[in-house]
């Protein structure tokens, strides 16, 4: 069942006309911004590259997050799925692979990208992608969590509200990943700690986005 | 207990005797722990007169911690039994913790001045403050935003629950975070060695914002009941149902 | 071959006892109670806004009364409101991007039953559009659509918010064929509509909401 959920909303994203590029596209924006605002200067902006990726992806994420549950609770689909008997917990978790699949996983794959435009050494960009690739599931969950609770509810301000208290930890350790990997690789403690982070969100994101949706049901 | 307030006309007439007790406490501390803080104690060797803004700053950032936990708790009973005093108890617990907090933020940044020489450290403590006043205007604005009442206070619930797990991983991050990026701020006088000049204003100035937390969230829950119900018998069924066989 | 209506073997009903809805702060109605079982067809008729839908809602178990209470009983006992109902609200609910086809195999998928999805659209009269996306479609196919997800999800209750609206006079005796078919298998539905209410099964009735003076 969360792979008939998964197949759908990939077909419907790509029938959307490339709605499910904005989300690339404000990454870019977002890291051309930071250049033109910083002054173009590679020498500058190159210990703030990290940072900079971190909230480009953090940024695009939450401008996702609203659109998780918004069309499938309007137009009544969730509302047939919580009846068809498939459990909310399966939807939720469905819909957490969607969002990876779809908003996450163009991100990451264009990061190297960045490497180009900001001059930052090999080894510094693979420490980006293993960080933002071990936040993934958190980054995904609290997205999921936030689009539940809001459901249909008009509130782009109000997500970014709401996620940036659960997502202030993965930004702390995600760049402390960053640090730690090239100097003492993959044995390092902060790798340790956000997987940490994504593994409580699953556990607590999870049952959470399905009693929210539940609630939104009912 | 709990079971018995559980009843909103039980609570109304806790209420109307608790209210003013609260009140009335929270007027009497406040008075003599401002007296005891302002007046009587000594200002601190190493910081001056400025410690005295640590007299209001210390409880209200204690208050705005107990007063989320108190919001968790109620949204534990809101959640698992939908008992609607404990909708209108969390709701009524986050507005003073908002404004504790946010108090906690003014009254740290006006200590700062002196103690740091900037209105602003991104330190561990106050920077765990701001997030959690974050994660209380994020809660208050999911009230508003959503019109059918009981669905607000469970999706509410779910989010102070949630967040309520989120706190202790916020703290440490960002105690983490801070060690990594600044030096030692200054010291904050510690408990242990607290000398008891001290410790009794401080004592009592957390006793006044308790009770000063106590009286607002009864004021607040008494406002909700009355409101809810006004709201409720204003209205007469627009249709009545009647069933034919055919 | 599985059978697109097959029986109906187990013993249910849906109990409402003194509901009470509200919407926002009218509230709609007060007292209502009524019970569904096996062979029944009940009709909510009323003019609109008066709750018709709210109604349905809660019988679906979407949304929840202020004060009564519904349950949702098999082999006498409590049960979850999935297990009984199949909700065709009043908007369609197929993705436009979705062919005909697309659309019902997926619903197909989640109930398991995925060699019924030709026959079903054959049976709603759908067989020849099931390559065209949902948005090209009629209103009244969309409707067909919606009835075809009915019957493959095999559920004893249909709980219909006016399934005839947009729909032909052919589309209109299709709807009570398959009500008819689903009743003799021991289905039961409750049906809101502004239609003249017709005698579907022998146990058939009239729940009207009528405005309080």
């Amino acid at each position: 069942m969360i792979t008939a959920i998964v197949n759908r909303d990939l077909k419907l994203a790509l029938r959307s006309g490339g709605a499910w590029l904005h989300g690339l596209f404000f990454f870019a924006v977002f890291i051309a911004l930071s250049a033109i605002a910083m002054g173009g200067s590679l020498n500058v902006m190159r210990p703030f590259a990290p940072a900079l990726i971190w909230l480009a992806v953090i940024f695009s994420a939450m401008l996702s997050f609203p659109a998780i549950f918004l069309e499938d609770y309007q137009d009544g689909n969730l509302a047939q799925l919580k009846l068809s008997g498939v459990s909310l917990m399966r939807v939720a978790i469905a819909k957490s692979i969607s969002f990876a699949l779809l908003s996450i996983a163009p991100l990451l794959l264009s990061i190297p990208f960045a490497s180009l435009v900001f001059d930052i050494p090999q080894k510094t960009i693979l420490a980006i992608s293993l960080s933002l690739i071990i936040a993934t599931p958190a980054l995904t969950i609290y997205g999921v969590l936030t689009s539940a609770i809001l459901a249909g509810r008009r509130g782009g301000f109000l997500i970014v509200l709401i996620t940036t208290p659960f997502l202030i930890p993965l930004l702390i350790f995600g760049l402390g990943v960053v640090t730690a990997f090239q100097e003492s690789g993959v044995g390092a403690l902060e790798i340790r700690a956000l997987i940490g982070l994504s593994l409580i969100s699953i556990a607590v994101g999870i049952p959470a986005a399905s009693a929210a949706l539940n609630a939104n049901l009912e | 207990m709990i079971n018995y307030l559980a009843n909103p006309v039980r609570f109304l007439k806790f209420s109307k005797v608790a209210t003013p007790v609260f009140g009335v406490l929270a007027g009497i501390t406040m008075v003599l722990g401002l007296y005891l803080a302002l007046i009587k104690s000594p200002p601190a060797i190493e910081h001056g007169e400025s410690v005295r803004m640590m007299y209001t700053h210390v409880p209200a950032a204690w208050s705005a911690m107990m007063a989320y936990a108190a919001l968790t708790t109620a949204s534990v009973v809101s959640f698992i039994w939908r008992h609607p005093l404990a909708d209108s108890a969390a709701k009524s617990f986050a507005v003073p913790g908002t404004a504790f907090t946010f108090l906690a933020l003014v009254t740290g940044s006006l200590w700062g001045k002196p103690a740091w020489g900037t209105w602003w450290q991104w330190d561990g403590r106050m920077t765990s403050v701001l997030i959690l006043f974050f994660i209380y205007v994020g809660y208050l604005s999911l009230w508003q935003i959503i019109p059918e009442r009981k669905r607000a206070a469970r999706l509410a619930s779910i989010l102070a629950m949630v967040g309520f797990v989120n706190i202790p991983i916020i703290k440490f991050s960002v105690e983490w975070w801070n060690t990594l990026h600044q030096p030692a701020s200054i010291s904050t006088p510690g408990a242990p060695g607290m000398p008891p000049e001290i410790l009794w204003p401080l004592a009592v100035m957390m006793a006044a914002y308790s009770f000063l937390f106590g009286w607002l969230a009864l004021r607040g829950i008494e406002a909700d009941i009355i409101r809810n119900r006004q709201s409720k018998t204003g209205s007469k069924p627009s249709a009545r149902a009647v069933i034919e066989a055919i | 071959m599985t059978a697109l209506f097959p029986d109906i073997n187990t013993q249910y009903c849906i109990n409402a006892r003194d509901l009470s809805m509200s919407r926002g702060e009218n509230v709609l109605f007060e007292g209502l109670t009524a019970s569904v079982t096996s062979g029944d067809v009940l009709w909510v008729q009323g003019n609109n806004g008066i709750g018709k839908t709210t109604l349905l809602q809660a019988f679906a178990g979407l949304s929840r009364p202020d004060f009564g209470a519904i349950s949702w009983i098999q082999e006498d006992a409590e049960t979850a409101p999935k297990n009984l109902i199949a909700y065709q609200p009043h908007q369609s609910f197929a993705k436009p991007t979705l062919t005909t086809l697309e659309d019902l195999a997926f619903w197909a998928s989640i109930y398991g039953v995925q060699d019924l999805i030709e026959l079903t659209l054959n049976s709603v009269g759908l067989a020849a559009k099931g390559s065209v996306p949902t948005q090209k479609l009629s209103a009244g196919q969309r409707r067909r659509l919606a009835l075809a997800k009915l019957i493959i999800s095999r559920k004893p209750i249909w709980v219909m918010d006016e399934p005839s609206a947009a729909m032909d006079t052919d589309g209109m005796a299709l709807i009570d064929s398959l009500i008819e078919k689903h009743i003799n298998r021991g289905g039961s539905a409750i049906i809101a509509s502004h239609d003249a209410t017709r005698k579907l099964s022998s146990n058939t009735r009239i729940l009207t909401l009528r405005a309080s003076a």
